[in-house]
C-alpha cells in the first residue's frame, strides 16, 4: 500500500517534470514494437486476495531495450536530463556514468547497445517523450514467457530492465532465507527470482550498469506525445 | 604518637594497595563485564586460518567489513566455476567476535556484480537474521548492527533470492562468538566448511562449468569439497601440527543439501561442541553429524606423526566427489600408541590357519610364512610341492591380471601361456616378479604397454610361483630355485 502511494508521488512528480519537454518532438523513426496479445499471465508470487491468474490486455512492446543512440536524442532534446543537469533525486552520481560528457557517450559506448546507467525517473521520461509508457511488471514478464527472445538477445550485456512498477511485488517479507519458493507460483522460475530480487531492492533514482530499459504502448508506436 | 601517626600511615597505604590490587583483579584477568567499550574492527581469516582468541575482558563495539564479490575460480584441476563470494573466496571470511559484542556489519557489493546480494547471520537474533535490511545492489552498501548474546558457532549466508542459488555458488562462511569464558588453550585452530558444488558437466569435466539447475533439485552435487574446492585442504594446503600438539577445527557445513558425516581417518575427537554450541557434548566420538546450516566444533591430540585424511564419510562423496583434505603430523613415532606394520603375511584361507594353529614354530617368527614354511621342510625338494606352493602365491597374486588359466587380458595384460618372452629368458623373468614392469613389451607378437608392481614375496615364494609358471600353461618346463632368484635379489 505505501509502495503504491510511493508510486503514485513518483508518477505525478515526473509527469510535472515531464511537461518541460512535451515541446520537444520525438524521433520520427519509431523504434520497432510487437503486439503481445492479451491472455492470462500466472505472476511468479501468488496473491492471497484473488486468483492467481492475471489478465493482461493487448500491448505494445519494444523489441529490444532503448539503445545509447536513442537516449542521446532524448537528452539532447531535453536539457533537464542530461548528466550535468539532472537532480539527484531523479538520478544518482551514477547517472550516465560511463558516457564520456553530456552529449558524447564516448568511444567506448556502442550506440546501438542498450543505454544503461539510467534512473526510472528518466526510463520514464523518455517512454513519455517517445509517445509510450514503461511496461508493468506483468507485462514484460508476460512478454517475456511469450516470447522469450524479446529478452535474451546474444551479445547484450543488459540483464535487468526498468518496469513501470518495478517495486509494488515485495518479495521480501516471505523471501528470507527460501521462504519464498512456497508462496511462488513456479518456484523453479530462478531467473524469475533474480529478477524480482533485483526490482525489489530498487530505488527509482539509482541509475546502474546492469539496468536498461524499454518501452510499451497500448497501440504500435505510442500515441501521447507521437508529432 | 609518632607511633600512632605511622601506624594511620601505614593502614593507608595498605588499604590504598588492597584497592589498587582490587581493581586490577575486577578489571584485568578476573570478572567479564557486560558493559561494552571501546571500538575495534573484526580480524576476519581466510580458511583454514582462524583470527586469535579474544583477550579483552569485556564486550566491544566490533566493525565488520565484507565485500561481497563475483569470480571466476579454480573448483578442481581444469574446472573453473564463476564463484559468489564473501570476501573474493569460497568460503568466506572467518568472522571472531566475543559474547556480548556489538556489531557493526557494512555489506558491500561490489559494482561489478551482476545481482544483489545480503547476509544471514545465524547468530544474529532477529528478522532473517540480517537478510531483510542487508539487501544490497550492487555498487551499494549496507549497514547494520546486532548483539551477539548467544556464544558459539555460526554459519552465515546470502539470503537473497533465489537464496538456494546464492548458496550454491559459494555465498557461506562461519562466526564464532567467542563465550565470556573463551575456551581451554590448543596448540591449532582451523577452519573448515564443507560444500557443495552442482555442475551441469560430471565430476572433472574440464572447463567454466556452469550451475545445474535440476542437479541441484535431486540433491545430487556433483562436487562436495572442504574450504571451496577440489584439493584447497590438501597436499601444499593441508592442515599441519607436530605430535602431540592439540587441535581445534570449526567445521561448518553449508550443505546446500546434504548433511556431512565429518570423520578425520586414524583420529577420534576427545571432545565435541555438537551442533557448534557451547557445551561438550560427548567425548571420544568418531563420526559428527553437521546438518546443512550446521557446525561443531572438534578438538583432539595427534599421537602419532603421519598423514590424517578428512573426510566426509558418506564415503562415496570422498572418494568421487572431493570431500578429502589432510592433517599433516610430523613428529617422532611412539610405538606404544601404534606399532607400523609389523609382518605382511600371505593367508590362504582358515583352513591353513587351523594347521598354523598346530604349528607354533611358525607362529614365532612373524617374518616366516606358510609358503616358506612349506617349501623349506622336510619335501622342499619335492618338485611336486614346489609347484604346489607356487600356485598358491599364482592364486593370490598373479592370476587377477593374468588370470587363472595364464592367458592374460587381451591389449592389456600380456599372456604367460605359452609366452616367447617368458620362456626366453628365466632371469629376465625373476627381476619382473623382484622389482616389476612398466612400458612397452611384445609377447607372442602383441604389444602391451602397461604396469606390473614388483611383488613383495620372499624368495621362496617367486622360486615356487616361476617354477610353477613354467610348468604350466604349456610353459617350456624350467625350474627356478631360491638361490637363483637370491642372486638376482642381491645383485641389483
Amino acid at each position: 500500500m505505501i509502495l503504491k502511494v510511493i508510486n503514485t508521488i513518483i508518477l505525478i512528480l515526473v509527469l510535472s517534470a515531464g511537461s518541460s519537454a512535451k515541446s520537444n518532438a520525438a524521433p520520427d523513426s519509431q523504434t520497432k514494437m510487437i503486439l503481445i496479445p492479451g491472455g492470462y499471465y500466472l505472476p511468479l508470487f501468488k496473491d492471497e486476495e484473488s486468483s492467481n491468474k492475471e489478465f493482461v490486455k493487448p500491448f505494445y512492446i519494444d523489441t529490444r531495450p532503448v539503445t545509447n543512440a536513442e537516449f542521446l536524442e532524448f537528452v539532447k532534446a531535453n536539457p533537464g536530463w542530461r548528466r550535468s543537469n539532472v537532480k539527484r533525486i531523479f538520478a544518482d552520481q551514477n547517472y550516465l556514468r560511463k558516457w564520456k560528457s553530456d552529449f558524447e557517450p564516448g568511444r567506448k559506448i556502442n550506440l546501438d547497445d542498450p543505454v544503461t546507467d539510467v534512473s526510472w525517473f528518466a526510463a520514464n521520461a523518455y517512454c513519455k517523450w517517445a509517445g509510450k509508457r514503461l511496461p508493468t511488471v506483468s507485462e514484460w514478464e508476460y512478454a517475456a514467457q511469450k516470447s522469450p527472445a524479446l529478452i535474451n538477445k546474444p551479445g547484450w550485456h543488459l540483464l535487468y530492465e526498468w518496469t513501470f512498477d518495478f517495486n509494488e511485488t515485495t518479495i521480501q517479507a516471505s523471501s528470507v532465507c527460501g521462504g519464498a519458493g512456497a508462496s511462488a507460483n513456479d518456484p523453479r522460475n530462478y531467473a524469475a527470482f533474480l529478477r524480482f530480487s533485483f526490482r525489489d531492492n530498487l530505488k527509482a533514482n539509482y541509475s546502474m550498469d546492469d539496468l536498461g530499459f524499454r518501452c510499451a504502448s497500448k497501440s504500435f508506436g505510442g500515441s501521447l506525445n507521437k508529432k | 604518637m609518632e607511633k600512632k601517626k605511622i601506624i594511620i600511615s601505614l593502614i593507608i597505604i595498605l588499604s590504598s594497595l588492597a584497592a589498587a590490587a582490587a581493581a586490577i583483579y575486577f578489571s584485568g584477568c578476573g570478572e567479564y563485564s557486560n558493559k561494552v567499550e571501546g571500538v575495534e574492527y573484526a580480524n576476519l581469516t581466510y580458511a583454514p586460518d582462524v583470527p586469535p582468541a579474544i583477550q579483552r575482558n569485556h564486550p566491544s563495539k566490533v566493525i565488520v567489513n565484507i565485500e561481497t564479490m563475483q569470480v571466476e575460480g579454480r573448483l578442481a584441476d581444469g574446472v573453473k566455476y564463476n564463484f559468489w563470494t564473501f570476501g573474493g573466496r569460497v568460503p568466506g571470511e572467518f568472522i571472531r567476535i566475543k559474547e556480548g559484542d556489538v556489531v557493526e556489519f557494512h555489506l558491500d557489493n561490489s559494482p561489478i556484480c551482476s545481482v544483489p546480494h545480503s547476509i544471514d547471520l545465524h547468530a544474529v537474533s532477529g528478522p532473517g537474521g540480517g537478510a531483510a535490511v542487508s539487501q544490497t545492489l550492487p555498487g551499494h552498501e549496507s549497514v547494520f548492527s546486532f548483539k551477539a548474546d548467544h556464544p558459539g558457532l555460526f554459519i552465515y549466508h546470502c539470503a537473497t533470492q533465489p537464496v538456494p542459488l546464492h548458496i550454491a555458488n559459494g555465498m557461506y562462511g562461519l562466526i564464532y562468538v567467542e563465550p565470556k569464558d573463551g575456551l581451554s588453550p590448543v596448540d591449532h585452530e582451523y577452519y573448515v566448511m564443507q560444500s557443495e558444488f552442482y555442475t551441469t558437466g560430471n565430476y572433472g569435466d574440464s572447463g567454466l562449468q556452469e550451475f545445474s539447475l535440476d542437479k541441484a533439485l535431486q540433491e545430487n552435487p556433483t562436487y562436495v569439497v572442504f574450504n571451496g574446492s577440489v584439493g584447497a585442504l590438501s597436499g601444499d594446503n593441508a592442515l599441519h601440527a607436530k605430535v602431540g600438539e592439540t587441535i581445534r577445527l570449526f567445521v561448518g557445513n553449508i550443505g546446500p543439501n546434504l548433511t556431512s558425516s565429518f570423520h578425520i581417518i586414524g583420529v577420534v575427537f576427545d571432545k565435541v561442541y555438537l551442533f557448534g554450541g557451547t557445551n561438550v557434548t560427548q567425548e571420544n566420538v568418531q563420526t559428527v553429524s553437521i546438518p546443512a546450516g550446521g557446525a561443531a566444533i572438534v578438538e583432539f591430540k595427534v599421537k602419532v606423526p603421519g598423514t590424517y585424511t578428512i573426510v566426509d564419510h558418506s564415503i562415496f562423496r570422498a572418494f568421487n566427489k572431493g570431500a578429502v583434505g589432510m592433517l599433516k603430523v610430523t613428529g617422532d613415532y611412539n610405538k606404544e600408541i601404534f606399532s607400523g606394520k609389523q609382518s605382511d603375511n600371505l593367508f590362504y584361507g582358515s583352513d591353513l590357519d587351523k594347521k598354523l594353529e598346530n604349528n607354533p614354530d611358525s607362529q614365532q617368527d612373524v617374518s616366516e610364512n606358510p609358503a616358506n614354511s612349506e617349501a623349506s621342510n622336510e619335501n622342499a625338494n619335492s618338485i611336486v610341492d614346489i609347484i604346489a606352493a607356487g600356485k598358491k602365491v599364482f592364486s593370490s597374486t598373479c592370476f587377477a591380471c593374468h588370470q587363472p588359466d595364464g592367458k592374460g587380458v587381451p591389449n592389456i595384460f600380456p599372456p604367460l601361456a605359452q609366452s616367447n618372452f617368458l620362456n626366453a629368458d628365466k632371469e629376465r623373468a625373476i627381476g619382473i616378479v623382484l622389482h616389476g614392469k612398466s612400458g612397452p613389451v611384445n609377447v607372442n607378437g602383441k604389444q602391451f604397454n602397461n604396469t606390473m608392481p614388483a611383488q613383495s614375496l620372499s624368495d621362496d615364494q617367486i622360486a615356487a610361483v616361476l617354477t610353477y609358471v613354467y610348468h604350466s600353461f604349456g610353459n617350456s618346463g624350467k625350474t627356478v630355485t631360491k638361490d637363483e632368484v637370491s642372486k638376482i635379489r642381491n645383485g641389483k
